[in-house]
């Protein structure tokens, strides 16, 4: 059998196989053919992918499978888990037998609700009937070595370490279930508290386990109902939230940030954060590439008002009043040639356009727009000669939170703005919103503006998109030329292209194409990249 | 070698005690949703097939054949549930998953085989050798679990994504390696 770990076919099927990765026709087409004839990267290929998907699944844990429990009923037999079945041993045998017809008719939540309920009573009882009086209890260890873990009751300011393998716990009070994986070193505080010092660990809290915290050296994770994952070493710690909101606050109970399913973030020893995946509004943030500036690319400014040079805003309404996008208003109106105030603002690095598409949160500190006021929001500019890929009418569809503002010639043609923006509520640009069509996270679809003739020259075009305030931001725009029959998603919609000055590299495409997916699965919108859609910037601003 | 006997488990459970199929669940679980996971890009959706796929066993019981291969007999409903998945999500199919499909028709019957490869010992060893990989390498196992894309993960380990393939690669081979000795020891 060959080594094909420096195979380039065999690492792209992978890329392709795992991670969607962007390929070519021709080259999808080469990788085909290999395949076809090449016994050994078919094993390969075939074992690699099989194992990958056993790891996946040995590592996600047991998953709960409510319909065949609902169909095999409440388990009593040794088949169980430890956990089940030491609930099941202490019911008295009369009361089982009502449960468990009753349990069987009853909706899943309500059988989830029963199920903690007799969690409870069961810890209950116990700690009637035992001498033992601890907070927790082992219920699983695998390791490679004989353990005397296994059942073992944790009292509260115990010491618990294990070198590796996996040991999975639950709170009597709270019903929370810990999964830990070695080597692992954390005290248990209390019945809702544990503190990490080393490993990882994955906490499952029911509904009246909510308020569990876990404790790092960095930070505090107060849990609201959910799952999540927590790591701690001498570096940092991290969380990953699978669930739910988990609220993170310093130790010193200074004030918490909420984090919702999906997000992820580092922090140091030095008190440094880094979120990573954060999923605020569920949409996923390209990362930002070089943006060095060339006359074939559509460049830009981004702009904010310094930290600290003007008062702090009360209240929504006084925001309103005192944001960047306001501010911008004279630029548009004077068909962007009123830039006397720009001065005033601060700037980040030159922008290259790369079209707008996802989330855009962190965008402003990528590309170092620092010190600015984020109460007040940022503003991004791109300017220059766009030459269409051949005459014709166009029109764009798009939707900002917040801003978003295309101008051709000096005249504003497209509009995609919040309802709060004032670009929408000052400049009554024409505008069609479309709640068919989804789109990222606007509940009335896609905006589209109206045909706009283009002809063979380049046009002078201008586009603004930012935020009002804070850094919860997200974009798409996208391109349509009539008559062009577009593919439609199987709900109906066209998948118009992205609005591109340059067509993306690979590792851009992989990115834009998770992009799109997380659109197709989560809120069923979707568009297109195409080469024959992209507009040549002919100099740079 | 496992003693475990479904043939005699079946027959209790087609006696009337259904909640001896959990023990059917438990021996042929991993089996079927890593059978299934393997094949199928969303995780949930896997584990949604596997439970199907044990419903539809469970309801078929009675036709299954005592005393002929009842792991052969559960996956091939499991392939069943994959073929309709297949078929269901083929309409809204983009040009990855169409490519993912050709790939995995092509390599079908190596597939088939690799699956069959594996015997429910060495499944159970699984999670037992994951243990015994180097930290980082089993980092990297776990975060494609976590969600953790590709790029991000070279980003964060200072690798280019095909060098971390070729990581993930080389740490499959050792689980497979640990997974193959009678008894275990460290992966690598």
């Amino acid at each position: 059998m060959k080594n094909l770990d420096q195979d380039r076919d065999f690492l792209d099927l992978l890329a392709a196989w795992h991670e969607n990765k962007s390929l070519s026709p021709a080259r999808k087409k080469a990788l085909i053919a290999r395949l076809e004839n090449d016994q050994d990267l078919r094993t390969e290929l075939a074992r690699e992918i099989e194992m990958a998907g056993l790891t996946r699944v040995a590592q996600a844990g047991e998953h709960r499978w409510l319909e065949l429990e609902e169909k095999l009923g409440v388990a009593k037999e040794e088949s169980s888990s430890n956990f089940e079945s030491s609930i099941m041993e202490v019911l008295p045998e009369s009361s089982y037998s009502k449960q468990s017809s009753r349990i069987i008719s009853f909706p899943r939540l309500a059988w989830l609700g029963l199920a903690a309920g007799l969690a409870f009573l069961f810890f209950q009882m116990k700690e009637k009937n035992s001498p033992e009086t601890g907070v927790a209890q082992v219920i699983r260890i695998e390791s490679e070595e004989e353990s005397s873990d296994q059942d073992r009751i944790l009292r509260k300011g115990e010491e618990f370490t294990i070198e590796q393998g996996l040991v999975e716990m639950a709170f009597r009070e709270t019903g929370v279930n810990l999964v830990g994986t070695g080597p692992l070193d954390m005290t248990i505080m209390g019945n809702d508290r544990v503190f990490l010092k080393e490993g990882e660990i994955k906490l499952v809290v029911p509904p009246q386990g909510i308020g569990f915290v876990v404790d790092t050296m960095e930070r505090k994770f107060v849990d609201l109902g959910t799952s999540f994952v927590v790591q701690a070493n001498e570096k940092g710690s991290k969380i990953l939230v699978l669930e739910g909101e988990v609220a993170v606050g310093g130790r010193d109970d200074s004030p918490s940030k909420l984090m919702g399913k999906g997000s992820m973030a580092d922090f140091d020893r030095n008190g440094k954060v880094q979120m990573r995946g954060e999923k605020e509004s569920g949409v996923p943030e390209l990362s930002v590439p070089p943006m060095i500036q060339t006359d074939f690319s559509l460049n830009g400014k981004i702009f904010g008002i310094e930290k600290g040079s003007e008062p702090r805003p009360k209240g929504k309404e006084e925001v309103q009043e005192i944001t960047i996008t306001k501010r911008f208003l004279p630029l548009i109106k004077s068909g962007f040639k009123n830039q006397k105030k720009l001065g005033q603002f601060v700037q980040g690095r030159p922008l290259r356009f790369f079209g707008i598409a996802g989330s855009y949160n962190h965008f402003p500190e990528n590309v170092s727009l620092d010190s600015y006021s984020t109460i007040h929001g940022w503003m991004a500019w791109y300017s220059g000669k766009v030459k269409a890929p051949e005459p014709g009418k166009y029109r764009f569809w798009g939707y900002a939170d917040n801003n978003l503002l295309v101008s051709i010639n000096g005249k504003a043609v497209f509009e995609g703005s919040r309802a709060d923006s004032h670009f929408r509520n000052d400049l009554k640009v024409f505008r069609n919103n479309h709640p068919s069509f989804p789109c990222l996270n606007s509940r009335s679809g896609f905006a589209r503006g109206k045909w706009i003739t283009i002809g063979d020259k380049p046009v002078q075009f201008d586009l603004l998109f930012g935020e009002r305030s804070e850094n919860l931001t997200s974009g798409i725009l996208l391109i349509e030329k009539e008559g062009v029959p577009y593919d439609k998603t199987y709900w109906g919609q066209p998948m118009w292209p992205l609005f591109l000055t340059e067509f993306p590299s690979d590792a851009q495409l992989t990115e834009i194409d998770q992009l799109r997916m997380h659109m197709e699965e989560n809120i069923k919108g979707s568009f297109s990249v195409s080469k024959e859609a992209v507009w040549k910037a002919t100099s740079g601003s | 070698m496992s003693d475990f006997d479904p043939d005699e488990i079946i027959q209790e459970v087609l006696a009337g005690n259904k909640d001896r199929f959990r023990l059917l669940v438990r021996e042929y679980g991993l089996l079927v949703r890593g059978y299934l996971s393997a094949r199928v890009y969303h995780l949930e959706d896997a584990e949604d097939l596997a439970q199907e796929a044990f419903l539809t066993a469970y309801a078929k019981l009675s036709t299954y054949e005592i005393g002929t291969n009842f792991r052969a007999w559960l996956l091939t409903i499991a392939k069943f549930q994959l073929s309709n998945h297949w078929r269901k999500s083929s309409r809204r199919a983009n040009a990855m998953d169409k490519f993912r499909h050709q790939i995995a028709e092509t390599i079908q019957p190596e597939m088939n085989k690799a699956s069959d490869d594996l015997n429910n010992l060495k499944l159970q060893k699984l999670l037992h050798c994951i243990t015994l990989l180097p930290d980082r390498t089993r980092h990297l196992i776990r975060a494609g679990l976590d969600g953790v894309r590709m790029e991000i993960l070279a980003e964060e380990m200072s690798l280019k994504p095909n060098a971390i393939y070729q990581l993930r690669h080389r740490a499959h081979l050792a689980l497979r390696k640990c997974m193959e000795k009678k008894t275990t020891q460290p992966a690598s």
